[in-house]
């Protein structure tokens, strides 16, 4: 027994010792050219040896501006945590970040400016290189105070604590590959904003909206209760499996040990897979890509993603509360600006009724609107009903940046939004549609009659109308409809309707009616 | 410390239960509501106590009668037994008695013929999403048609077990069952009225590359890169081993802290293999097919190929490292092993040249020259506008012709459409002879032979008049004095009329190789 009790204590240290951090790290997302948000005390943090004590120096790296600089410490705690925040700083650099314990991490090249979280599917994922004049725009792309940093795919059962990847000033041979929405979106700003612009891009093709959301965002939306049930039991079941599991991994260290002397076969290490770690499974997105980079501060987040949710209908709405709640909790920067794509137009189908799932999803991200601080780019011109990959990255990106200007930065005289219906009266056999959003004016964008509006009566068969613009509305009627009780607009899933206001903006399809 | 080495002993006891096998245990293959291969020495394995003693014993259903069969091994020193049941004539139900320190009884054996069927997605396509789903479905009971469905896992390491039973057919277990191979084993059924046992183990968009074994490549030159790649994997994977072990045991001493203090818990430390992934070659013979390896088998059925479409005359190499692999590990001879020719199909996009599908079809038929294969052509029952054609009932049928005369000696059954043989240059035409003419050559719609190119000496094919002459066809285009070569089929989207008068068509094929 006493020789059991040797090789079991000497075996502690080695656990000890890998455990812990036995030098001062940080998360890869701070790193040498990354841009920090300005005007706001950002978070800055990593791991240590407990009680070790941190000293963050900032300081202008060029010699002949004044040396602006501050000081910060922190002291890591039992585990290794230590965090601290800066002080606010004006948007410039580059500076260069000294992160000292018992040594000491050196980050140049660090701008401030405005930082932009962009995630969703495939068509926030869509490269510079496989979007309209892809050639012409890498090219064109020097410039080097719009930073990129390009979050790897990584689902994760549980809540992970860095992601492999670096910081990236803009240049042809960095742009291709990132995101054509968040980079033209970030150029859009830098050319208007004139400051740094940092673009975290993290996303993923084919993937439902549930692998972004944080449980606790579930958590905070009654309709999604069974989502959350399914996580905590699912984590709860892993649990409780893990005892056996690690036994029968460690047995497996053993025996691979003995195989690796003896070069004999080595068998598969014994499956210890989260149930969650798939990109489609609820959080595995959220821990794996998203979590590594909770609290870096932002100034908001860009969102476009739906088509792997298109057949959700409204339910798609509380998802997307349950998104954005959730990120908004565990960032901890309160009601940050979140601004979303509505989707295009797309012939997902023509099985009975599928035509009305992609308008149902436009509505639900329509209704989201009523959160705080949110924003829609509405794409119904810009999209092609035969790839759900439309090219037209550049139109997404300036409808986004829209939202910003006006919004977060000030620009009081940026029309941002294409109409948004109202309210309707009926009067006599035509219905009057009343819209917010009107901006100068209402218009057609190809200057002939309005298209895509239907009418109908109490018998809810819609019949398409004739729509005309009177001032700063709209008059739908039909001949075949004497009583009008309802009205749709684009409401199919390739419809592109031609009513915008007098900036371009396409309106958002609607209905007056929910059926 | 008294609790720490309770605490220790116990956990040394997990710890020997976990790496030796404490009871005798048997791969998921081997279970209730199996078919075993008859007329076959049947290999039975699993795990066990070293040195403990197994026997192994087939009842029949009547207790009263004698054991059919009883024989004991003892588990070598790794633990591993393995004994072989006597060749069985054809039937049941059996009980399998496995019993060491523990007893296992596997029950509603039968007797039959077991194949394999794996590919991608054609072959993976079940049954709901096929052709007349609805009726098929609700027909679906026999019970003698027994159903093994292997699920996806790609692995880096060979893999000794699958999470997987035996079903018998039924409206419930057929729905998502392999409508190919379920179509295959229901016409054996009809014909042999034997037992039939169904393996499938495929996975959609997969390449034939991470479904060969690593000897299968070693054995074939072309292919030596692929060798060298696997190689590099293993070595790369056994030299990071022992750091990532160490890794692991730092997150097992945290994990199980966090696991007492109720704290938050991480994800394990990785520790992939490289080629632990279904695009990575050997990573699904791996995970999905050494598992039931050497589960006794008549033969094996593939349907693949999409995924390799631009592979030219190199998959027929990995078609030869995929056969001549599984038949080396299975150690059974060369087993018959029948394949489907894809059917034609609009590749458009990126994939953009439609003669590279024609040349998967040469690569395709040139795999006849390995012995005991057969090629079940489905020219007629694709579908351009569908990558998986509906009709799996045809294509299954065709391989089970295959199986029926070459296999079952039904010498009665036509089982390919004509194959080209050789050409002849008669003046301004080219005459072209063919294998399996059976009862003469036509046109399935009785329209003129559709489909056939010629060409001289500027390789411009031109499309050509073609006439059946007996059992040759003659090929001529008034626009080629002096013809060279022909082409028949040579597109990705032909759908030729040319057929044997038992319905069967031919192989697409060109006398050149342009």
């Amino acid at each position: 027994m006493e020789l059991i009790l040797l090789f079991f204590i000497g075996f502690l240290p080695i656990l000890i010792g890998s455990i812990a951090y036995s030098e001062v790290t940080l998360p890869r997302v701070f790193g040498s050219n990354m841009v920090l948000q300005h005007n706001r005390q950002a978070p800055v943090w990593g791991w240590a040896p407990p009680g070790e004590e941190i000293t963050i120096t900032l300081s202008a790296e060029a010699e002949d501006v004044e040396p602006v600089s501050a000081t910060t410490t922190a002291v890591a705690d039992a585990d290794g945590n230590w965090q601290t925040k800066l002080p606010a700083m004006a948007a410039g650099g580059p500076y260069t970040l000294r992160v000292t314990g018992s040594d000491t991490l050196e980050l140049t090249n660090v701008l401030f400016g405005e930082v932009w979280v962009c995630f969703g599917q495939s068509n926030m994922e869509w490269p510079v290189s496989a979007s309209n004049n892809s050639e012409e725009e890498i090219a064109a792309a020097m410039y080097p105070k719009v930073r990129l940093l390009h979050i790897p795919r990584v689902p994760s059962g549980l809540p992970q604590q860095d992601v492999e990847a670096d910081w990236y000033e803009t240049t042809p041979e960095t742009i291709p590959n990132f995101s054509a929405v968040a980079y033209y979106f970030g150029r859009k700003l830098y050319k208007n904003l004139d400051v740094p612009i940092g673009l975290i891009n993290t996303s993923w093709g084919g993937t439902p909206i549930e692998p972004w959301t944080p449980p606790v965002g579930f958590a905070g939306v009654p309709a999604l209760a069974s989502i959350n049930k399914e996580v905590e039991n699912i984590q709860a079941n892993y649990r409780s499996q893990l005892p056996d599991k690690i036994n029968a991994i460690e047995a497996w260290i053993a025996e691979t040990r003995k195989a690796l002397e003896t070069e004999a076969q080595l068998k598969p290490m014994p499956d210890n897979t989260h149930p969650l770690m798939d990109q489609g499974r609820p959080t595995a997105l959220y821990n794996g890509m998203v979590h590594p980079i909770v609290p870096y501060a932002i100034r908001g987040a860009l969102w476009y993603q739906g088509e792997s949710n298109h057949q959700d209908g409204m339910i798609y709405h509380e998802k997307m509360k349950a998104l954005i709640n959730g990120w908004r909790e565990v960032w901890g920067q309160g009601d940050f600006p979140f601004y979303f794509v509505q989707l295009a137009p797309f012939n997902y189908g023509n099985q009975d009724g599928s035509q009305f799932f992609l308008p149902q999803i436009w509505e639900a991200q329509t209704a989201t609107l009523a959160l705080p601080n949110t924003g829609m780019a509405v794409t119904t011109d810009i999209g092609n009903p035969r790839d759900v990959h439309p090219r037209n990255k550049q139109g997404v990106g300036r409808r986004l940046a829209l939202w910003a200007l006006a919004k977060d930065y000030g620009r009081d005289d940026v029309t941002y939004s294409g109409p948004l219906y109202k309210s309707m009266a009926v009067e006599g056999n035509t219905i009057r549609l009343t819209f917010d959003h009107v901006g100068s004016g209402l218009t057609s964008r190809d200057e002939k009659p309005l298209t895509w509006f239907q009418i109908a009566g109490e018998g809810k068969e819609f019949v398409e109308a004739q729509a005309t613009i009177d001032g700063d509305t709209v008059v739908v009627f039909s001949n075949a409809v004497a009583n009008p009780v309802a009205v749709r607009f684009g409401w199919h899933q390739s419809a592109e309707p031609n009513f915008v206001n007098k900036k371009g903006l396409p309106a958002s399809p609607f209905r007056t009616h929910p059926w | 410390m008294k609790r720490f080495v309770l605490f220790f002993t116990v956990y040394l006891l997990l710890f020997a239960q976990t790496f030796v096998y404490s009871e005798v245990t048997l791969p998921h293959v081997i279970g209730s509501n199996m078919v075993l291969q008859r007329d076959m020495q049947v290999p039975i394995w699993g795990w066990a106590s070293a040195g403990e003693e197994i026997t192994v014993t087939l009842n029949t259903k009547e207790e009263s009668a004698e054991p059919a069969f009883s024989t004991t091994v003892v588990a070598d020193a790794e633990g591993n037994w393995q004994i072989k049941l006597p060749a069985m004539a054809a039937g049941g139900p059996y009980a399998l008695q496995v019993k060491g320190n523990n007893t296992l009884e596997l029950t509603n054996v039968l007797f039959g013929e077991v194949w394999v069927c794996s590919g991608q997605s054609n072959m993976e396509w079940p049954v709901r999403a096929s052709k007349d789903s609805e009726a098929e479905i609700a027909a679906a009971n026999y019970p003698t048609i027994r159903l093994f469905n292997v699920p996806h896992r790609p692995s880096g390491l060979l893999q000794k077990d699958v999470k997987a039973d035996w079903f018998e057919t039924n409206p419930e277990t057929i729905e998502n069952f392999s409508a190919v191979a379920y179509y295959f084993g229901r016409k054996l059924y009809k014909n042999l009225d034997v037992p039939i046992g169904l393996i499938s183990t495929n996975w959609g968009g997969t390449r034939i590359e991470p479904w060969t074994p690593p000897v299968g490549f070693a054995g074939v030159p072309a292919l030596e890169s692929i060798s060298k790649e696997i190689q590099k994997a293993d070595a790369n994977y056994r030299e990071q081993l022992p750091k990532k072990m160490k890794a692991i045991e730092a997150w097992i001493a945290e994990t199980r802290e966090a696991l007492e203090t109720d704290a938050l818990l991480t994800e394990m430390p990785q520790n992939r293999h490289s080629l632990r992934h279904q695009a990575r070659p050997t990573g699904l013979y791996n995970g999905m097919v050494h598992p039931i390896v050497p589960y006794a088998i008549r033969g094996a059925l593939w349907y693949q190929g999409e995924s390799n479409l631009q592979d030219g005359m190199l998959y027929h190499e990995k078609m030869k490292a995929l056969i001549n692999g599984w038949r080396e590990v299975w150690g059974q001879g060369d087993f018959p092993f029948y394949f489907v020719q894809l059917a034609p199909f609009n590749y458009g996009g990126w994939v953009g040249n439609p003669l590279f599908l024609p040349q998967i079809w040469e690569a395709q038929a040139a795999t006849l020259s390995v012995p005991n294969t057969g090629m079940a052509v489905t020219t007629d029952v694709g579908n351009l506008k569908d990558i998986h054609p509906g009709n799996k009932q045809e294509v299954g049928r065709r391989l089970a012709l295959w199986a029926l005369a070459k296999t079952y000696g039904r010498d009665d059954v036509t089982y390919s459409g004509p194959l080209y043989k050789s050409m002849k240059v008669e003046e301004s035409t080219i005459r072209l002879s063919f294998d399996y003419v059976d009862g003469g050559l036509m046109a399935r719609n009785k329209k003129p032979l559709t489909w056939f190119e010629i060409a001289g000496e500027d390789k411009q094919f031109v499309e050509a008049k073609a006439t059946i002459d007996g059992n040759t066809i003659v090929v001529s285009s008034d626009a080629i004095a002096n013809p060279v070569a022909v082409r028949f089929g040579w597109h990705q989207s032909a759908e030729p009329n040319f057929v044997n008068k038992e319905g069967l068509p031919a192989s697409p094929f060109r006398t050149d190789s342009w």
